[in-house]
């Protein structure tokens, strides 16, 4: 802790724009404190902003956390969190606040105090933006990098979202994505990583849904020494609805925490989540989902389910899914399994001619399938790789 | 073709087969009938190499090789197939692709070139009409949302896609309506050559009735304790299994 107050003193600057936002985080931050979990954590000193930018194909492209440039136009809106501020600071402040005084994850707080250059993107009203937007994170250093996006779907818009990040080794990533989706607006976000084993990957993903709105997302890991990724939706309007959904493939001794809430406030609202581990060698999932459905959120319909496939004696999958429900008229229900590969169903196969290695890669391809088949074609063709 | 010998099974601790004895030559059709538990499933999972089944004791020998030293897909390449009772369902996997894996697996394992998409379809798709089975069948994961029906006739596509030498039918008859078993039937029927053998499991009558066999044997507590012809059959349907304890 005290050498984190090291590192946020040397960042004040009394020019930044971002200044009061920066220290109200580091606060709520100190508020929230680390879990036990998180006191080993030994973040690496914060990545400045790199002095030579690259060259990428992507529409939005951050280098250790640093935005670095766009290639987008009119009519869609893309700016520094600073410009932003000035321009389009009433979509973002609304956010901060919330930010700061609901926030609970630590490490969210901290990409508050911590982060490096921010972006907002901005969707006008009735914009159908046709093809994908890609966004790329390279984490080119072994210092911590805080990225930040800010994205606001105005009513009835819609986006395909692609989100990369490659990571070097000992890379640290400590990610923070804010979403707010406007009246009748749609949003398809989806996620790869390439990181490298010795890399630590945390992201916090927070979206708010209006009326008829719609928020669609898959992750998709091939995990690193440490992945976390910490998923809130809230369902603020009738009638919105979220499918997130997630697959981790690991091996090593690599761990992954899935964390999501999805808080129904609004009545009529549908959410489904579906998450899968695969694991080998001495890997570890930990899953913790939670479906929150208030007491006015009645005709909820929402589901949640864990999957995990052991390939390994020495795996672990943990596995916590959680209701918690205060009206009386709602659809919800979750489930978990955790197991190795079916031996009768191994056995079929054989019997059919295959191979046992055979047999068991068609069957992880069978437990994989459902998730996979729902990327994006450009994503599907990262995780061929 | 098929020689059982002296062979003693042991499943989950306990033993299931004991020094049963079994003979079948080619061109044969042999049905083996028995009480519930006396044993005639574990007698199909043994042949087809099912690692639950420890053997004890005992031989069998198919085309001159000891099947007991070999595994399960190796037995599948050297012509051996076996219906399963509950075909499994396993998703994710289209159906079409799962049986040309398996029939070029096989083909591979016999030392043949593998089947090209458009020789394989042209094979499937008569095989399918031969079956009765709905076009929509090739792009379904590998028996999923199949009605109990739908998957001995999947399990019987199987057998003409591969052509085998040895063939186990485990209960096919059950869970099938009288249409799909004269379907299932004449799929069975339409493979049979003088120079391969069929072992029918089943409890009834029923199926007999449509794929008649050469020989009968009844099974009990792991032994076979009565063979004849197909006369055994009728007998046993009116007395039940109870006389051929003694």
């Amino acid at each position: 802790m005290q050498l984190l107050e090291e590192y946020f003193e040397k960042l004040l600057d009394i020019k930044d724009s971002l200044l009061s936002w920066r220290k109200q985080a580091w606060d709520r931050f100190q508020k929230i404190g680390l879990p036990s979990n998180f006191k080993d954590l030994c973040i690496p000193q914060i990545a400045e902003c790199p002095k030579t930018t690259e060259d990428a194909s992507a529409e939005l492209h951050f280098v250790d956390g640093y935005f670095q440039k766009t290639s987008l136009s009119h009519p869609i809106i893309c700016l520094s969190l600073h410009d932003a501020m000035r321009n389009y600071g009433i979509f973002l402040q609304n956010r901060w606040v919330r930010t700061l005084k609901e926030e609970t994850d630590p490490l969210a707080a901290l990409n508050g105090a911590f982060q490096g250059k921010g972006a907002f993107l901005y969707i006008p009203p009735h914009c159908h933006v046709k093809n994908p937007i890609e966004i790329l994170h390279h984490l080119n250093s072994s210092h911590a990098a805080s990225p930040r996006l800010h994205i606001y779907m105005n009513k009835n818009s819609s986006l395909t979202l692609l989100q990369h990040t490659v990571g070097a080794s000992n890379s640290f990533c400590n990610a923070f994505i804010d979403i707010t989706l406007d009246e009748g607006s749609e949003l398809h976000f989806q996620e790869t990583q390439n990181l490298e084993s010795s890399s630590r990957y945390f992201q916090n993903f927070r979206a708010t849904l209006k009326k008829d709105s719609k928020l669609n997302a898959l992750f998709f890991s091939q995990g690193a020494q440490f992945v976390y990724n910490s998923t809130k939706v809230q369902l603020l309007e009738t009638n919105s609805e979220t499918e997130l959904r997630g697959l981790a493939n690991l091996t090593h001794s690599f761990q992954h925490h899935t964390h999501v809430v999805v808080d129904h406030v609004a009545p009529g609202c549908r959410s489904h989540q579906h998450f899968k581990n695969v694991l080998k060698d001495k890997s570890q999932s930990n899953f913790e989902g939670k479906i929150l459905v208030r007491s006015a959120a009645q005709k909820t319909d929402s589901y949640q389910l864990n999957n995990n496939l052991l390939l390994s004696d020495e795996a672990w999958a943990h596995s916590k899914p959680n209701l918690k429900i205060f009206a009386d008229d709602v659809k919800a229900s979750h489930g978990s399994t955790t197991a190795p590969l079916n031996a009768e169903e191994i056995f079929y196969l054989r019997s059919r001619g295959l191979t046992q290695m055979e047999a068991e890669k068609w069957l992880i391809h069978g437990f994989v399938h459902e998730l996979m088949d729902k990327a994006h074609p450009s994503v599907q063709k990262r995780l061929e790789v | 073709m098929i020689e059982i010998i002296n062979l003693s099974v042991r499943v989950a601790g306990k033993e299931i087969l004991k020094k049963l004895n079994l003979s079948i030559g080619a061109g044969e059709i042999h049905a083996i009938m028995g009480p519930n538990g006396a044993g005639k499933s574990t007698l199909a999972r043994t042949l087809a190499g099912h690692p639950s089944c420890e053997i004890i004791s005992g031989e069998i020998w198919f085309k001159k090789q000891n099947l007991l030293d070999m595994t399960p897909e190796a037995r599948a390449h050297l012509g051996l197939f076996m219906s399963f009772q509950y075909p499994l369902e396993i998703s994710g996997l289209s159906n079409q692709l799962f049986l040309q894996t398996a029939l070029n697996a096989i083909r591979k394992g016999k030392q043949l070139e593998p089947l090209s998409d458009i020789e394989f379809n042209t094979l499937l798709e008569t095989k399918m009409h031969m079956m009765g089975i709905r076009e929509e069948f090739k792009e379904r994961s590998i028996n999923e949302g199949f009605s109990g029906g739908e998957k001995k006739k999947n399990e019987i596509l199987q057998m003409a896609l591969f052509n085998p030498d040895f063939t186990i039918l485990d209960e096919t008859d059950s869970g099938l309506d009288i249409d799909s078993m004269r379907i299932v039937a004449q799929g069975v029927n339409a493979m049979k050559r003088t120079d391969n053998a069929l072992l029918i499991i089943t409890h009834y009558q029923r199926l007999l009735d449509y794929i008649r066999p050469d020989f009968i044997h009844v099974l009990n507590d792991g032994a076979i304790v009565r063979s004849g012809g197909f006369e055994l059959a009728k007998e046993l349907e009116s007395t039940g299994y109870q006389t051929c304890n003694s």
